[in-house]
């Protein structure tokens, strides 16, 4: 089959590889209709991530059609259609049973690596390093989906792939960055970096009852998008982003901001990567400020959300601030099960078409060259659809 | 023991006492999630046989007999004669606080070996015991939970058979042990 491989640092190539077998009795096996590139493969993309290895099959946004499963898995059936979430989860740990599925115990092959660099362990993830498990990612054809019975959710065949595949990560993680502020009648909400996890924010926050939010970003076509969404929006590029932001909201601040920027480094706990990383990434030295931002211009008692991907450690955060206002901080990989089929309704009830977020539709053949333009946000790119069935020579990107 | 290892471990597990009793008390299954074992027979009333991997495949025996049993709470057993690795252990399987499952507590005593024995400690447990015995209660917790060990042994990727990762690797391949067949496949096996 088919498959994007990590090659190195900005290298990803499309490799033919063997198929994927069922390796264990809960496994499935799936035939890809639709993948994409996450905001977060552009991390492994810079080679910002620890423990990538040559020949990796990145992707963990993926759906598509079950063809084999293994013995122990009793409610899926060869022609099922599914979605399948990033993180893989068993749903019988302490964790599985409490709805924290992305700090499922028992889904890493070997979790001694992860916790003797960070003190912990939590859920294998798609594609994803092999401090995260190392599980071939859905960037190909065919993908081999652990714990299949409890890692996935059936889709109506009315329902095409755009409006469902991410259900797999960027929705849910835009909803739960939104339900973690505790959206009351009238909060304004400001949500921090406008990609595609912020327009899934943005979006969601109206859907939890936000009155207003006010995007903040530097890119005009991902401020175009929000104000599509029906945000207000902020261009960060333009002067101080406290005070036009206290001026916004009465003086007072946010009652909750949203931080879908992160930190472009992961450093996953390691000092010595932390120190590399900062001088390899100096042109994104400004990630943090956004953590540092939301703290400062967060109202008293507000909430201060954070999707945004942070690893190692951070400098010169206001934590003074932030206990002096009594926030509340809630983060974390997102626990996509929880969000499945409420989500699914969501869409079916025509509440939000997730496939507003797509500007490019690409064959395998141009994903290299598709992770190049995500990275550096050439032609509007946001959001990357990979087809596994097209071929370059169709004119594909739209 | 006063030079001898003692090792202590504890996981929490998503079962009642009663199901993880009567998990470890079919010794024969042991093999399952310990990675060194390679069989555990019965051997008269409260007595068994153990075969386990040592250092450059070298089978090591011992014969062990049950000296404390508290159905469902407590299992304390010991070897027996006069073995290359004498030893004792107990698991204790405790309720965890608000129904929150059960604590499998596992406590190993080990004489201080001489001679080929301590060559035999280091061949059956690596150089960090704890370690080793962690992991033996994690593969326990998991065959409990999940019913199956997570593994990406034999998946796809764009490396060779040559070129792949450590985890891609079996056991065997990865540490050089002889690991028999009967135990390695069904280490994978649901039980």
């Amino acid at each position: 089959m088919r498959a994007v491989c990590w090659d190195g640092k900005e290298k990803v190539s499309v490799e033919n590889v063997p198929d994927p077998a069922i390796l264990n009795p809960r496994d499935a096996i799936v035939r890809v209709t639709s993948t994409a590139i996450c905001g977060s493969d552009l991390h492994l993309y810079g080679g910002f991530v620890p423990t990538m290895e040559k020949g990796d099959i990145l992707g963990h946004e993926f759906m598509g059609e079950v063809v084999a499963v293994g013995s122990a898995v009793t409610n899926l059936r060869e022609g099922d259609r599914i979605v399948v979430p990033f993180a893989i989860a068993c749903g019988n740990c302490y964790f599985c049973n409490r709805q924290l599925w992305s700090l499922c115990d028992n889904s890493i092959p070997d979790p001694t690596k992860a916790e003797t660099l960070n003190g912990y362990a939590t859920a294998g993830l798609f594609g994803y390093s092999h401090i995260y498990g190392g599980y071939a990612g859905g960037q190909a054809e065919y993908v081999r989906v652990p714990f299949a019975d409890v890692g996935h959710l059936k889709i109506p065949s009315e329902l095409p792939d755009e409006k469902v595949l991410f259900l797999t990560d960027i929705f849910p993680t835009g909803w739960m960055a939104a339900d973690n502020c505790d959206i009351q009648r009238g909060d304004t909400v400001a949500v921090f970096g406008a990609g595609p996890v912020g327009q899934f924010a943005i979006r969601s926050a109206f859907l939890l009852g936000a009155e207003r939010v006010i995007a903040i970003e530097s890119v005009p076509e991902r401020l175009a998008m929000a104000s599509l969404g029906g945000a207000e929006t902020l261009d960060e590029s333009e002067g101080d982003v406290i005070e036009r932001l206290k001026l916004m909201t009465g003086g007072i601040g946010p009652d909750a901001c949203i931080d879908a920027v992160g930190l472009e480094a992961h450093g996953h706990g390691m000092v010595d990567w932390y120190d590399k990383v900062k001088q390899a990434v100096k042109l994104e030295t400004d990630r943090p400020i956004v953590l540092r931002t939301a703290i400062e211009v967060c109202r008293p008692g507000g909430v201060v959300s954070i999707p945004g991907v942070y690893a190692g450690f951070l400098d010169k955060i206001p934590f003074g601030a932030a206990f002096g206002k009594g926030l509340t901080m809630r983060m974390g990989q997102t626990h996509v099960h929880r969000y499945l089929q409420p989500l699914l309704e969501r869409i079916e009830a025509d509440d939000i078409d997730p496939s507003f977020v797509i500007t490019h539709r690409v064959a395998f053949e141009q994903v290299p060259d598709a992770y190049a333009m995500f990275q550096e946000k050439r032609d509007g790119c946001i959001k990357v659809v990979i087809d596994p069935s097209a071929r370059a020579s169709q004119e594909t990107v739209s | 023991m006063a030079n001898g290892i003692e090792v202590r471990q504890c996981f929490t597990l998503n079962a009642t006492p009663g199901e993880l009793y009567a998990f470890w008390r079919r010794f024969s299954k042991f093999p399952l999630f310990m990675r060194h074992v390679v069989s555990v027979t019965e051997a008269g009333p409260n007595r068994s046989h153990w075969v386990v991997n040592g250092p450059a495949g070298r089978a090591v025996e011992w014969d062990a007999e049950i000296v404390e049993e508290i159905p469902d709470r407590v299992i304390r057993w010991r070897t027996i004669g006069d073995p290359d690795v004498r030893h004792g252990g107990r698991v204790e399987f405790r309720p965890a606080t608000g129904g929150r499952g059960t604590v499998a507590d596992v406590h190993l005593a080990f004489e201080a070996p001489g001679g080929s024995a301590g060559a035999n400690l280091v061949g059956l447990f690596g150089e960090k015991p704890e370690l080793q015995i962690r992991e033996d209660l994690r593969r326990f917790k998991r065959l409990v939970e999940a019913g199956e060990l997570p593994t990406t042994v034999g998946q796809s990727s764009g490396r060779d058979a040559d070129d792949r990762t450590e985890d891609e690797k079996s056991d065997s391949e990865r540490d050089g042990t002889r690991v028999p067949v009967g135990a390695a496949s069904s280490r994978e096996a649901r039980s």
